[in-house]
């Protein structure tokens, strides 16, 4: 019985990983942003020492179209993904970072570039 | 997809601690408890045989863990379209830490099977424990701190010496009680129980300092100040594991206690009734520990988030006594951002938070009703009460149907596309419980015999439902309100961890002890019941 209750908590204890450990701190342009004009490139800033090799973001717009970014620049928490240019609309950055620890974190920012 | 993948990856992860736990503890058993090397009688040798073998497999799993881990991780970097990222990851300081994981677990499994051979061998010792030592040493590159951003290296060491306590500890009394279990077949074994308690005592004592000193370290380090404890969700989380940890050393204090007493006049009496039992609720509450402590890791440190750290006011808000709400929740669609689609970008749409509150309150009525009856039942006078037990059945469903109503089945989603929910998942296990902990125990106290198991199915399921509470996740957006949040279902799974223990040591511990931890019990089921009664969701 005792065998038993160890396995039964133990699997039951580690659904606490699912989320991952390295967080977005800031990014430029920021989550929730209207900008006047299509910014050159998004900067991420994070929690956590990154994995650079295995780094993937991508850019979607409103009607779903996915274009992966490339990595222009990074440091040991940072990454910059350059844009290309941008018409007025909303748009959806979606990242996914290999922290050192191991842990893969998923997450997005949104911004608007409004018409002149 | 990723998200599946990591919460297998955390499955694994945790499998890995138990058997690193075992195998540690294996080595710390033989050699202090057993005194393997000098052992001359037969039963000596064959029990430390017994704990090698333990460690052979345990070394084993954690070497297949830490390779399914490996292989799982290209997965879980994949692209939408599930283009594997594999070259670019065999790069990655993750994996090539990770493969040294496993070959080195394997190199102590190979060098326990080595040792088995003759225990009473030196040499063969000191490999075995230069092999879980250079183990250990490489977990420190798989462990948070090698992520830090400053001063990563005393945190790698740190943790890495936390680690080795918490294994050694909880492995050592996992083998401590597997010995008493086995005793109970070996009458040469049993006898020197009190002999083998008193050895683990000195261990239990060294490891619980190396414990306390770099726990302190790396809670400063981490959290620092008194509103991160409070106001954060790793805060709360280590505030969950030292209460947790509290209660171990009480236990153990109790241990030493009857140790010292058995060593003075002889009297083993309180070391063979009690300390077994004490034991017992040692290794089910280091379990929880090390639930909490992988809990902890999926947190930011407090130290990341201080401008999303909760007042004091904002957490008594949460706690203190209002008015139910128990009127119908009102069918309003509002827009929930939780729910957006991260491809297309449309926000999704769910019920009023109103209901929420409706749910956690109606929740509370009828728990404080069933630790009523509960009460009443204890004193004998009501016939009726002793089916308390039933209503944990409809609570069972109130859970099913209300706690998340924009989901299966009052919502618009399927039950598949529910299932994919993490959180509703948690839900329903939480509803399983709930339904185990009815029928189990209103079978044990109704129908079963007297002396039946089935009532040991109550402190288990209050146990497994106390950790399925803690580990209710929420997302790490907006982390004040689901830290506020989750800060009610973090206490209210503190508490159900405390009520299966209590009625686990009110089923095994002799008069008078029983009756104060059966009131323990009761008390917690209160508490949980008030806190669900109060429960407002924050805006």
């Amino acid at each position: 019985m005792v065998s038993c209750i160890l396995v039964l908590l133990f699997l039951v204890g580690t659904c606490a990983e699912v989320e991952a450990h390295a967080i977005l701190v800031g990014s430029d342009p920021m989550h929730g942003a209207i900008l006047d004009e299509s910014p050159p490139r998004v900067l991420f800033r994070f929690n956590a020492a990154l994995e650079h090799s295995v780094t993937r973001v991508n850019l979607l717009d409103v009607n779903k179209a996915q274009t992966p970014l490339r990595t222009v620049d990074s440091s040991i928490d940072r990454v910059a993904v350059a844009l290309p240019w941008l018409s007025p609309g909303v748009y959806t950055v979606v990242y996914k970072v290999l922290a050192r620890d191991g842990h893969v974190t998923e997450g997005f920012i949104r911004f608007t570039i409004r018409g002149q | 997809m990723t998200t599946l993948i990591e919460f297998f990856s955390g499955l694994l992860d945790g499998c890995a601690l138990v058997a690193l736990a075992l195998s540690a503890g294996g080595i710390a058993h033989g050699l202090v408890v057993l005194r393997a090397l000098g052992a001359r009688s037969i039963p000596e040798r064959v029990a430390t045989e017994h704990s090698i073998g333990i460690m052979i497999v345990a070394a084993a799993v954690v070497a297949g863990s830490r390779m399914a881990q490996l292989a799982m991780k290209p997965w879980a970097l994949a692209g939408d379209t599930g283009d594997l990222a594999i070259e670019p990851f065999l790069h990655t300081d993750v994996f090539q830490a990770g493969m040294a994981s496993v070959g080195l677990a394997a190199c102590l499994s190979l060098t326990a099977f080595w040792l088995r051979k003759d225990v009473t061998q030196h040499g063969r010792w000191l490999v075995v424990i230069l092999a879980l030592a250079m183990f250990m040493v490489n977990e420190a590159w798989l462990s948070h701190a090698a992520s830090r951003l400053d001063g990563s290296g005393l945190l790698m060491v740190v943790t890495t010496v936390h680690m080795l306590g918490a294994v050694v500890w909880a492995g050592g009394i996992s083998h401590l009680l597997l010995f008493r279990l086995k005793g109970w077949r070996d009458p040469d074994a049993s006898l020197q129980w009190p002999e083998a308690v008193g050895r683990f005592s000195a261990l239990g004592i060294a490891c619980m300092a190396l414990i306390v000193a770099s726990g302190l370290f790396l809670a400063w380090h981490y959290v620092r100040d008194w509103r991160g404890l409070i106001g954060t969700g790793y805060g709360n989380m280590l505030a969950v594991k030292l209460g947790l940890f509290a209660m171990i050393v009480l236990l153990a204090a109790l241990n030493l206690l009857a140790t010292e007493r058995w060593r003075r006049g002889g009297d083993a009496a309180s070391l063979r009734q009690r300390v077994p039992v004490y034991v017992e609720v040692e290794v089910i509450l280091a379990s929880a520990v090390l639930f909490t402590a992988a809990a902890l890791a999926s947190f930011p440190p407090a130290i990341d988030t201080p401008r999303d750290a909760a007042t004091p006011a904002e957490m008594w808000g949460m706690f203190s006594p209002k008015t139910p709400r128990l009127a119908g929740p009102e069918h309003v669609w509002i827009e929930a951002p939780e729910l957006t689609d991260l491809r297309s970008g449309e926000i999704g749409m769910k019920e009023d938070i109103r209901w929420d509150r409706f749910n956690h309150n109606a929740s509370g009525v009828l728990l404080l009703t069933i630790a009523g009856l509960a009460l009443l039942d204890r004193t004998g006078r009501v016939v009726l009460a002793r089916h308390w037990p039933l209503l944990f059945v409809g609570f069972s469903i109130l859970i099913v149907i209300f706690a998340n109503p924009d989901e299966w089945p009052l919502g618009p989603l399927g039950f598949v596309k529910s299932a994919s929910n993490t959180e509703v998942v948690q839900h329903w296990m939480a509803a399983l419980v709930m339904l185990g902990l009815g029928v189990f125990e209103w079978r044990a106290r109704c129908v079963a015999p007297v002396g039946t198991k089935l009532v040991f199915v109550f402190p288990i399921l209050c146990i497994v439902g106390g950790i399925v509470l803690l580990t209710h996740s929420h997302q790490v957006l907006e982390l004040r309100r689901e830290f506020l949040i989750q800060s009610t279902h973090v206490a209210m799974g503190f508490l159900g961890i405390i009520a299966g223990c209590s009625r686990w040591l009110e089923l095994r511990l002799p008069g008078p002890q029983d009756r104060i931890a059966g009131h323990a019990m009761v008390l917690s089921l209160v508490l949980v019941a008030l806190i669900l009664l109060f429960y407002v969701t924050p805006e």
